[in-house]
Parts: structure tokens; sequence; C-alpha cells
């Protein structure tokens, strides 16, 4: 039973696969750096070049200007926290309500069904709610507020509202489901009904997992591209009112992309913007993980 | 004179850092039933685990002294595991049948070392094509060989011959275990541990277990961990009293029982603890 | 008496905003066909496109630069996002490794799909010189989904119970065999069906391939992979929002059906998968 010729085989064989799968890992960890790699150093060239204060707080963006180019991205953050605002203000309560009935009152079958078919909308492409926004919402909100046409932050942020809808849901729900069942059952036993039952005892249980649910929705919506591209308007001045077109940092990056030259401070400037979205929805991200895992 | 099998030399365990078992000397002999008593966490299980190596997966087990099997210590560095454990069987706790049918739980462990259908059946075997029971039984094919007699050894054979196809996990808990026994005896081993192998059955099923282990000794040398010490009394020629992760007491089970040398294993045996 | 009036009020209230969420994804889909079913017949399926002069042409080359952005795309995310988490689950010991990984991960599919277009075009289509490709698009949209192949293959590999990597151990196979014939078989089907979900969404996305390769504007079909090609949701997207001709708005209408029906297959197939494979598995 000791080490002899054919046994280098028998090693070989093991060895091989712990390799390959090891590279592989190697090789997804290097992507998955990289990225940021990427972008912060392309990005950190623009913030020297314009300078932080000149960056964030100033208004005017036009960097395509001959004479006097302006890289102050203040109202492009200010479009993509409006949208993110009105969004978050429908889809949350709206989510929450959904998860409360699947998660405490639907009947097990009703549950079944319905749970697939709310992620279902999550599988709508954004680029089909921003074409149904322009054909359907902008004239209706257009008519309206009379306006002459409806592509502004608030035609906007109710198709994102929609589109978020089914993170802040499942989310939700995972984390009312997750509430253990003898809390449930000693609160009922004390004669409190099924609402009140909910109300203090499992919301509260489940706080952490919905604050997390509810950032999610915000890292959601504020990297939403498409319905913005189409429905807000793409306007780059300071917006004053929801019913302002607005270009969040999203579009931005999207529209400006294609004609830019590779190398140019505008190339790094978008990169830049793309620093601003990926630091937000990665923190975003990450204190959400740590909600929904603390024990 | 019974024949040694295994032959334990101060054997120690240490668990991060906490010794399990300490200091045991311990034979076990060839074709006779040993039976290893004591209570929980008295080390028992981790003197099962090491003769078959299973401690390496563990995380944070420390093993330390000899254990010489067909003479060579297999604690040894060299040692070639996948030959050991092809030689030392193991049966566990829960019946843990693969999720898979009941012919190619029992064909696996020959499967995994190269011995394969000829190609034609492997081939057929991608399009669900299963060669009915009559033809299995004539066949020379060492694979089927191999799964009727363990089937058979194991007392398993008439309940399944109709549903060799079938999942694994449609047998009874008692059969499932009866299953993993007659896997862990199709190849052809010389030892066969199981730890506690009938504590989550019935006692209709324990008992059909029981009566197989008898009719394997003539073959195979077995080790059983044991809770009950009823069991133990049935069963097993030799006992291995251990308590606190020492051996305090080893010999023949009728002497154990009737006549133990120490107060405490007199105690154990009488239920007093445990 | 008061307290159950609330409760009723409330109930109804929940009850009613799931219902509407069902309601909104029947109007969307409704609304999408009544745009859009007046303009699909077999040509528009299954002709080129013609620019000029739309309604003499077809959708054909953006379906086909879908199914080829697909096909890549699993393959490439598939073999990589399995490997990795083989490798998390199986090889690796280090728990402080796992748990930077899997935090890693879980963020990085949280990432807004612009900001991954944009790590295309600087990585695949300039550094690596790809240019603006299939390739390139394939290889950005394969990493937009690693994320969640792998989350989905974790969790599979993980629900495979220990007692079974034990029993094979103990029979006297190797580690490698163990994975092979054990584990993998019982993880597949779970990672499959998490992996078509994320593969279906990335269909779905425009962002992502606006400028690493997609293209209104092609006469020929993409022979190779270094060519420009068209896809689905960006020919939506230039015919909603650039194109001149009066039946602009109803050929996008058309197209954007096509692609919900193609990832609304997709995912809801994925979706009825995953529940007749849990209710078969025995473990």
């Amino acid at each position: 039973m000791t080490l002899g010729t054919d046994k280098l085989v028998q090693h070989l064989s093991e060895s091989l696969p712990r390799w390959l799968f090891a590279a592989t890992a190697a090789l997804t960890v290097i992507l998955l750096i990289s990225i940021f790699i990427f972008l912060f150093v392309t990005g950190i060239n623009a913030f020297g070049s314009i300078g932080l204060k000149e960056f964030f707080w100033g208004t005017d963006w036009n960097p395509a200007s001959f004479h006097t180019p302006s890289w102050g991205i203040f109202s492009l953050i200010l479009g993509s926290l409006m949208v993110s605002f009105i969004s978050l203000l429908i889809s949350v309560p709206f989510g929450l309500s959904i998860a409360i009935y699947l998660a405490e009152i639907a009947p097990p079958k009703t549950r079944e069904t319905l749970k697939p078919v709310i992620e279902m909308i999550a599988s709508i492409p954004s680029v089909v709610l921003g074409l149904l926004g322009l054909l359907f919402l902008a004239p209706i909100t257009a008519g309206l507020f009379g306006l002459s046409n409806g592509l502004n932050a608030f035609t906007a942020s109710i198709l994102v509202a929609v589109a978020s809808l089914p993170t802040i849901t499942s989310v939700s729900e995972d984390a009312l489901s997750s509430v253990t069942y003898k809390f449930r059952e000693a609160s009922l036993a004390l004669g409190a009904t099924k609402w009140v039952t909910i109300k203090k005892a499992v919301i509260p249980a489940a706080k952490s997992g919905l604050v997390a649910a509810i950032m999610l929705g915000l890292g959601r919506v504020i990297g939403e591209t498409m319905i913005v591209l189409m429905v807000a308007g793409n306007s780059r001045a300071l917006p004053s009112s929801f019913l302002d077109s607005v270009q969040p940092m999203t579009a931005t990056i999207a529209i400006e992309i294609k004609e830019v030259v590779i190398g140019t401070l505008h190339w790094q400037s978008l990169f830049a913007i793309g620093l601003v979205l990926f630091t937000i929805t990665f923190i975003v991200n990450f204190l959400a993980d740590l909600l929904i895992h603390k024990k | 004179m019974d024949k040694t099998a295994i032959k334990i030399e101060n054997l120690n365990v240490w668990y991060n850092g906490l010794q399990a078992l300490k200091n045991v000397d311990l034979t076990i002999y060839q074709n006779q039933i040993t039976a290893l008593i004591g209570a929980s966490g008295s080390g028992k299980s981790s003197l099962l685990r090491s003769l078959n190596r299973m401690l390496d997966i563990t995380p944070n087990a420390k093993v330390d002294g000899r254990i010489l099997f067909n003479g060579e210590n297999i604690l040894s560095q060299n040692t070639d595991v996948i030959a050991l454990r092809r030689k030392v069987g193991m049966v566990f706790q829960n019946p843990t049948p693969f999720p898979k049918s009941i012919f190619d739980n029992i064909a696996y462990g020959l499967q995994v070392q190269g011995i394969n259908k000829k190609r034609l059946g492997r081939f057929l075997g991608m399009f669900n094509y299963k060669t009915n029971t009559e033809e299995i039984e004539k066949s020379q094919n060492p694979i089927n060989l191999a799964v009727v007699k363990s089937l058979k050894e194991a007392a398993l054979w008439e309940e399944v011959r109709d549903r060799l196809w079938q999942s694994a996990f449609r047998l009874s808990g008692g059969q499932q275990q009866r299953l993993c026994i007659a896997r862990a005896i199709a190849v052809r081993p010389e030892i066969l541990l199981l730890d506690e192998p009938c504590s989550e059955l019935d006692p209709i099923s324990t008992r059909k277990i029981e009566e197989l282990l008898i009719n394997l000794k003539s073959n195979y040398t077995i080790v059983i961990v044991t809770h009950n010490m009823h069991q133990a009394k049935r069963l097993s020629d030799y006992v291995g009293f251990f308590y606190l992760g020492r051996l305090l007491e080893f010999g023949r089970t009728k002497e154990i029982f009737t006549n133990p040398s120490q107060p405490i294993t007199n105690e154990y045996v009488r239920g007093d603890f445990g | 008496m008061k307290n159950n009036l609330r409760e009723t009020i409330y109930f109804l209230i929940f009850k009613t905003s799931a219902f509407l969420g069902i309601f909104i994804l029947l109007l969307v889909l409704l609304l999408l066909f009544i745009s859009g079913y007046s303009v699909i017949d077999w040509t528009f399926l299954a002709s080129g496109w013609q620019h000029r002069d739309i309604a003499r042409g077809g959708i054909f080359p953006a379906i086909l630069g879908s199914i080829y952005l697909g096909i890549g795309v699993t393959l490439i995310s598939f073999s990589l996002g399995v490997g990795t988490a083989v490798f998390l689950t199986e090889y690796n010991k280090n728990n402080l490794t796992r748990r930077i990984f899997q935090l890693t991960i879980r963020n990085l599919a949280g990432v807004p799909s612009v900001v991954y277009g944009l790590f295309g075009l600087a990585v695949f289509v300039n550094f690596f010189s790809l240019g603006t490709s299939l390739l390139a698009a394939i290889l950005t949209l394969s990493i937009m989904t690693l994320p969640w192949i792998i989350t989905a293959s974790v969790e599979a590999l993980e629900s495979v119970p220990q007692k079974f990597r034990e029993s094979s151990l103990a029979l006297g196979a190797s580690h490698w065999q163990t994975i092979s014939k054990i584990i993998l078989p019982a993880a597949i089907p779970g990672s499959i069906t998490g992996g078509v979900i994320a593969i279906a969404r990335a269909l779905g996305e425009t962002a992502p391939i606006i400028f690493v390769g997609a293209t209104f504007y092609l006469s020929n079909l993409p022979s190779s992979l270094f060519d420009k090609f068209m896809a689905l949701p960006y020919h939506t997207f230039i015919l909603a929002t650039q194109h001149s001709s009066p039946l602009a708005t109803s050929y996008a209408a058309g197209t954007a059906l096509v692609l919900i029906l193609l990832t609304f297959l997709l995912s809801l197939g994925a979706i009825i998968l995953r529940y007749y494979y849990r209710k078969k598995k025995d473990w």
C-alpha cells in the first residue's frame, strides 16, 4: 500500500483537476478585480485634472464645448437622485405590501404561483419598459400636467419603480419568511390578532432584512440606464422640479461614450462617473449584505 | 488463538487541541465482531475513524500513534489511503445512499476502482437502457456479479430484485442501511467498520441487521460502535469499553459483561450511566 | 371590532398590491402586443434588415445576433462560473478566502450594467484590441453574468449533503472521483436553473453592448467573432429613439415583442425546471 509508479498517475489525476479549478477561480478573481482597477486608474486621472470640487459641485456638464468645456456632474447626480427618490417612494411601499401578502397572508398555493410571477417582472428587459414609457406613459404624463412631452424625471421614475419592484419584494419576502415560526406562535397565543402580530412582532424582527431590501432597491434604481436614457429627457440643465427633463449619470455615460475619443479628458471623465456609480452601488450592496447576514 | 487483524498501539487523537483519545492499545481479531462501547464523547467513534483514515478529512483533527494492518503502519505518510479504504470499509450512522439507483449505488465502489461495464453497457446506460433482472443474475460481467453477490450477502436481494433501477431513496430506512452495508462489502474489504448503524432504525430492521452481521462474520472482520449495550452483548465476541477517552477495559464479551475487572465498567454495563 | 376592521382593510391593501403586481406584468405584455403584433410576420422574422425601407426587411440579423450572444455567454460564464464555484466549495480550505470571494461576488452582482459596458470597452475593445466585435460583447456580458452563475452554483454545491462525500471517500474513491461522480451531478441541475435566468437577463441588456459591438447598420450577417453584430435590445432602442421612418415605432414594438418572448421563455422555463427539480430531489 505504499507509493509506487502507478501511484504517480493517480496523483496526477488528482492534482490536475485541482489546478484546473484553482486556475479558473484565479482568472475570475483577476477579471473581477480588474473592473475596479480599470475604472479607478482611468477615472482618477480625471479627478486629478478636473479637481474634485469642480467635478462634484459644478452644475455645468458640457465636456464637448469647444471653447470652455465644463466638468461639473452635480446636475447629473441630482438627476440620478431625483429619479431614485420617486422610484423608491413608489416601489418600497408597493414591494413591502406584496412581500407581506406573500409571506404572511397568502395561502401556500397562491404564494407558490405568485412568487414566480413577480420574479418574471425582473426578466422584462429595461429597453422594453423604456419603449412602453415612450409610447404610452409619456403622453399620459404630458396630458396630465400640460407639458409638451412627458419625458422627465417623473415619468422615468414610475418605470424604474416597476423595474426595481421584484428586487425589493423578494428580499423583503425572504426577510419576513425567515422570522421564526415560534415568534408568531407566541404572539398569537397571547391573543394578538394576525395583523398586530405582523406589525409588532414580525416586522420589527425582520427589520434588518427589510432595510437591506430598500438598500438593494436603491442600488438597482441608481444603476438603471435604458429607461432613463429613453424617457427622462436628457437635459443637462440643473433640474428644478420633478417634471423637468434630467440626465442621470448612467444615461450620460451611455450617450457620450460613443462619441468620445479614447484617452481624452472627456473619456477619462466618463470613467470617473462610472467610478462614482460603482462606488455607490458597491457600498450600498455591501451594507445590505451585512444587514442580511448578520445574526 | 484468534488471529490479529489490526493492532493499535498508543493511539492519541486531538480535535482543536482537545484530546479525545488517550494512549489506546487495542487488538482487533480476525473474523470476530468487536464492539466498542461507552458513553457519548468517550472516543469510540474517533477510534473507528482512525482505522480508515477518515479523520484526514475532519478539520483540525490530529492523530498520533501506530495502527498496524497487514504488516504496515497505516498512519504513516506513505500510506495509500485510497487503497486502504478499499480494504477497510465503513457504514455510517444514518443511512446514506447516493442519489442513484439501487444498482448504481452498489456498483459505485467498483466503478471508482476502474472496473467498469463493457463499453456497450455504459453507452446503453446513457439512454437509460437497463438490463432486466434475469440477465443480470446470469451475467458474467464483473460488476453484475459483484452487485448480485453483495445484495445476496446483505440479505437484500429478494426485496430489491425487481426494482434495481429505482432510486435508492425509495427504500425504507432499514433497507437503505442494508444497502449501505451491501455497498461497502461489494468491494470485498477485509474489515468492516460500523458506526452505530442501527441507532436510527426500528427494532425489526435492527434485528435484521444484527443477523446480517453475524452471518458476515465468517468472511469479514467487523468492528462496531454501539450505544446499545444489549446489542453489544448479543452480537459481539470482543468488547472494548471506553471512558473519557481511554480504553478502560477490553476482553471477551462474556467476561466483560459478567465479570468486568473495573468497577466503572460494571456500572456502565448495568446501565447506571451513559 | 375596530381592530378587525383595521386588519381587514390592511389585508385588503396587501392583497390588492400583490394582484396589482401581476396586473402590471400582464399590462406590459398586453401593451407590447398591441403595439407590435401588426408587424410580425414571416418576413419580419426571417429577412435581413433593410435600412431605407424598413417595411421590406426583417429583424433576422438581430435575432441571430442575440442567439450568438446567448451561446457565447453561456459557454464562457458557465465554464468560468461553475469552475470557480467548485474551487470555492470543494478545494478551498481557507475560510477567509472564501468569505472575501463571496462578499465580492455578491456585491459585483449589483453593479450597474453600463459600468460593465465601460469596462468591456476599456479592456476588451481597446486593451486587448479586439475592436468593437461580437467577441468583445460576449466577453463583456459574460463578466456581467459571472457573479450570478457563481452564486447559483455555490448554493447548489453547498446544498449537497456532506454525508455523500463521506460515504464516497469511505468506499475508496478519490476526491476528484467524488466530485465528478457524486457532487457535480447532484449540483448541476440547481446550477443550471439559476444560471439560465441570469443568461436570460443578459440577453435583454442594452447598455453593455451599445459600446462594444452592437450596431444598427449591418448589411451582412456576422461571419466571424470579430465582426460587428446586431442584437434585439439595441435594435429596439435605435428604432424607438433614432429612426426617422413613421413605421419605426411599430417596428420597435415588434422587435421588443420578439425580445421579451425570448427572455420570458428562457426565464419561465428555468423557473418551471427549478420547481420540478425541487419536487424530485430526494435529499
